[in-house]
């Protein structure tokens, strides 16, 4: 995962939101990330830290919500969550179906952030 | 003032998928297939690229985009097969992003070009989180790297079309269950169709042959 532009672009986006919405200062940041994605959340927070310097954002703690994987079944339309990492097949737990697209998982989304 | 909270709901890159979503329409409507090849550093994707040029090359307009770290010893290979390619040099970037994917086609007439290939760089990681415009995107995985690989990078085998096995010579000396490495594939991504081949000695370049002029066709 290339956390140093990832967190250049939160950055870029907060500021802009802050911008528009009268905003001394930044708090937190609350991320949603796909299980998929393999983002780790110190490394978030140290590079956040070193590129925020000297800006509204500077200090501003990082929290991170995983969207669990989840797949739609392709033959009776049902939703399912798997661990991928612990499953060597995946079946619907519904009909037992093999053929289902991806759902959830590959998120990697700003929600919100607390400002004051 | 006290603590607020302000929705954002915005994607994170997001400005690279708008970018590639325009290369992706654009080539479409000049009937130029974007190929995108990723697998990890020496797996075959150059390989791959030169087997694929030596078939389909007198029948099709090919170009090849070549990204590297550093180095320009793949756009060579590719220039001595007789076909343009343009190098990018990433210095540093461990992937290839839509902006510089414009850029490489700046330098190339698209237009006439049926198949635009490019090599991403060397890595499972990261070039599954960039999406480059492709149309379609192979992944390789080499028989010596082990049929764990689905297990431990999850993500890239979700976001490609097809999945090449190669070096299928080295299946006799490597303890590689090509069955459970099936099993993890189907599980993240039913439909990605898996080629069974080697680079080396040709066996199996039939099957990813016709996936990728099926896929031309379709365009």
């Amino acid at each position: 995962m290339h956390e140093l532009q990832v967190t250049q672009d939160i950055l870029q986006t907060v500021l802009d939101y802050a911008s528009r919405n009268d905003v001394k200062k930044i708090l937190r940041i609350r991320l949603l990330v796909g299980e998929l994605n393999d983002f780790q959340q110190d490394w978030v927070q140290r590079y956040f830290d070193r590129v925020s310097k000297a800006s509204i954002a500077e200090g501003a703690e990082i929290t991170l919500e995983k969207v669990p994987t989840a797949f739609r079944c392709r033959d009776c339309g049902r939703d399912f969550e798997v661990e991928v990492s612990l499953t060597d097949r995946v079946r619907c737990p519904h009909c037992g179906g093999a053929d289902f697209s991806l759902l959830r998982g590959r998120e990697l989304l700003i929600r919100d952030m607390e400002v004051e | 003032m006290g603590v607020r909270l302000i929705e954002i709901k915005a994607g994170i890159l997001a400005d690279n998928r708008k970018l590639a979503e325009g290369i992706r329409s654009r080539l479409k409507r000049s009937g130029t297939f974007l190929l995108n090849i990723m697998s990890s550093p020496g797996s075959g994707k150059t390989s791959l690229i030169l087997r694929t040029i030596e078939a389909l090359g007198s029948s099709c307009r090919i170009a090849v985009i070549e990204a590297d770290m550093d180095s320009t010893v793949d756009a060579d290979k590719i220039a001595a097969a007789g076909i343009p390619a343009v190098q990018l040099r990433t210095r540093g970037f461990c992937h290839v992003e839509a902006a510089m994917v414009e850029e490489a086609l700046e330098a190339l007439s698209p237009g006439d070009l049926d198949l635009v290939i490019i090599e991403n760089v060397g890595n499972l990681v990261c070039p599954a989180e960039s999406d480059t415009g492709a149309h379609a995107n192979v992944v390789i995985l080499s028989v010596p790297e082990g049929d764990d690989k689905p297990l431990k990078y999850p993500l890239i085998f979700t976001v490609c079309d097809v999945v090449v096995l190669n070096k299928i010579d080295y299946l006799e000396h490597e303890q590689f269950d090509t069955g459970a490495f099936r099993r993890r594939i189907g599980r993240l991504n039913p439909r990605a169709s898996v080629c069974e081949l080697s680079c080396r000695s040709g066996a199996g370049l039939g099957g990813w042959l016709q996936w990728l002029e099926a896929r031309l066709a379709g365009l």
